[in-house]
């Protein structure tokens, strides 16, 4: 009667639905008539029959029911096991010194939902490897920041280059950006930096091609493909092909781009031709090096004048070209009337007195490029005529 | 008859449930369902004159979050430590396997599977680090399945 107790207290504490008895040669005495289920159907369980027969999840732990037996250990168990479709937790327990208490709890439908969860989790795990491998193959340097300036992920080539693990960057703000081109503030600067047309973008000796998108609001994804040694040289021939060599302006056609784009667009601009006054007689005077040094100094200054506001080219000759960003017909003159005035004021050793004329003249909303040029032109036609060493305005309406 | 108690531990995805079944039933399937807990299988098999009855535990796999529960380890006289040659991470991984193991299993042994050998290009094979006791197989392809549990077996007959 002690002993049926014990079964069902113990039946009843684990919620379990199974029962066998087994005895010190782990033969079966006693077994619940639903034990079949755990089994199969080509197998019939009969008194007698070894445990480790039908429980060969058993073999291994006899060191363990012994223990059990002898009371050296109360119970151990043997967690989710898959037996016959189903699922199973064994409990081992002491029942007197004759017999061993073998519980089996069906925990088919709680089991089959945490492999599910199982399942997705693992799926998910792996996804998220291959993914990681992706970006850590890629060359460039790829990095998620928040608007808190915090890297959310950082890509192999990243965490190398800045010298930082994975770890420490989550943690805290490094402040890496203020190491990246000219040094910003934050990441969200950086990246208003780059929608406004930041291409490139310098760290320490390296430059990269560098590109930002908002994944979401808070989240900024960055790129930076460092610029390859032949990159560099073709951007560096480039530059050369765009530049002047002796005066370092740009060349007329480089000028002609600029502003043919922005005919195209409706930005208003203004268009200066300045034109060193008798030039000839300089070069005849002092010789062609001497000429040069003139030149190399005048579009020095004018390259400084406009730094910020404009473009500046050479036309040919002693000629240039002002290209000036303002919808100010005013302010244009503004600026030519003070190159003008500085030219007048330095002095061109060991040339004295040397002085510009000027044409200025406002982009119309719809012309093409040479009739701009010829109407600048025709402005500083008149300065020459005027007299020289002066600014004529001419505006877009004649 | 003699009755033995192994384990095929690794990381999950590595091919552990894929090689008991190629071995057991000459099967293969693509479909991944992980395991949970432990499926036994037997086998039953003669090496060098010896019968066998191998009680295979198919164990799940460690997962970033969840260690192999060691209880399952208790009485395995030896143990196949699974590693998947696609994810470098998992071969890097056994030597803890193998560390858990023994503490349970002091006299055990081990040998290693870097599974999915199939997914090798050729060329790449020569590259690939091996240590002693260490087979490449494919459970997909039958390569070395065999050779991997006898081995083990050979090594654990009394
Ligand atoms: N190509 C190839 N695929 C394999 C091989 N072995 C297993 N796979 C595949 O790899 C995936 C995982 O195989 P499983 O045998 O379920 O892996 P497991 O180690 O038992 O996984 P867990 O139970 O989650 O720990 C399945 O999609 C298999 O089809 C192999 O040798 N070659
Ligand atoms: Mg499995």
């Amino acid at each position: 009667m002690k002993n049926v107790q014990k079964i069902l207290n113990a039946i009843l504490s684990k919620n379990v639905f199974e029962y066998l008895l087994v005895d010190r040669e782990y033969r079966i005495v006693q077994f619940s008539a639903e034990i079949q289920t755990f089994l199969g159907k080509e197998r019939r369980l009969k008194v007698g029959d070894s445990v480790f027969d039908l429980l060969p999840e058993l073999v291994g732990s006899e060191e363990k029911m012994h223990k059990v037996f002898d009371g050296e250990k109360s119970s151990f168990a043997i967690t989710t096991v898959s037996k016959n479709d189903r699922y199973i937790n064994l409990y081992v327990d002491h029942f007197d010194e004759k017999n061993l208490l073998i519980l089996l709890q069906d925990i088919t439908e709680i089991t089959k939902i945490r492999q599910r969860a199982l399942q997705y989790s693992n799926q998910t795990t792996l996804l998220t490897e291959t993914l990681k491998k992706i970006i850590n193959s890629q060359n460039a340097m790829i990095f998620l920041a928040n608007t808190e300036n915090r890297i959310e992920f950082a890509n192999q080539k990243f965490l190398e280059y800045f010298n930082v693990d994975a770890e420490e960057i989550l943690k805290k703000d490094l402040g890496l950006y203020r190491e990246m081109g000219p040094g910003f503030r934050s990441y969200e600067e950086m990246h208003r930096a780059i929608s406004e047309g930041m291409k490139e973008l310098s760290i320490g000796e390296d430059v990269f091609f560098v590109e930002a998108i908002h994944i979401d609001p808070a989240n900024i994804l960055f790129t930076l493909s460092k610029m390859t040694e032949l990159a560099r040289q073709r951007k560096e021939l480039q530059e050369e092909v765009a530049y002047d060599q002796l005066t370092q302006v740009y060349r007329k056609k480089i000028f002609d781009d600029k502003a043919c784009e922005l005919l195209k667009s409706d930005r208003p601009f203004a268009v200066g031709v300045v034109d060193i006054d008798n030039f000839k007689q300089i070069n005849d005077r002092y010789g062609h090096l001497i000429g040069d040094d003139v030149l190399r100094s005048f579009a020095k200054l004018l390259r400084r004048e406009i730094d910020g506001k404009g473009e500046v080219a050479r036309w040919g000759g002693e000629e240039f070209l002002l290209l000036i960003h303002t919808d100010s017909e005013k302010e244009a003159v503004e600026l030519c009337e003070k190159i003008r005035r500085r030219i007048a004021a330095q002095r061109f050793d060991p040339v004295p007195g040397l002085t510009v004329s000027c044409g200025v003249t406002m982009r119309k909303g719809d012309e093409n490029l040479e009739s701009l040029l010829a109407r600048a032109d025709k402005a500083l036609y008149r300065a020459k005529g005027e007299g020289k060493n002066r600014v004529v305005y001419l505006p877009p309406v004649e | 008859m003699i009755r033995k108690k192994i384990l095929l531990l690794g990381d999950f995805h590595v091919g552990k449930t894929s090689l008991i079944r190629r071995y057991v039933d000459n099967a293969f399937s693509d479909d991944y369902l992980t395991t949970i807990g432990v499926k036994i299988s037997k086998k039953a098999l003669k090496v060098d004159g010896l019968d066998f009855e191998l009680l295979i535990w198919d164990i799940e796999g460690a997962t970033p979050v969840k260690k192999i529960p060691t209880h399952y380890f208790a009485g395995a006289a030896g143990a196949i430590l699974v590693a998947d040659l696609t994810r470098p991470e998992t071969i890097k991984g056994l030597d803890e396997h193998a560390l858990r193991f023994h503490a349970v299993n002091p006299k055990s042994v081990c040998v290693r599977a870097y599974n999915k050998v199939d997914l090798i290009p050729e060329e790449s094979l020569g590259s690939i680090d091996i240590p002693p006791d260490t087979f490449l197989t494919s459970a997909k392809d039958d390569i070395n399945v065999s050779l991997l549990f006898e081995t083990l077996v050979r090594r654990i007959a009394p």
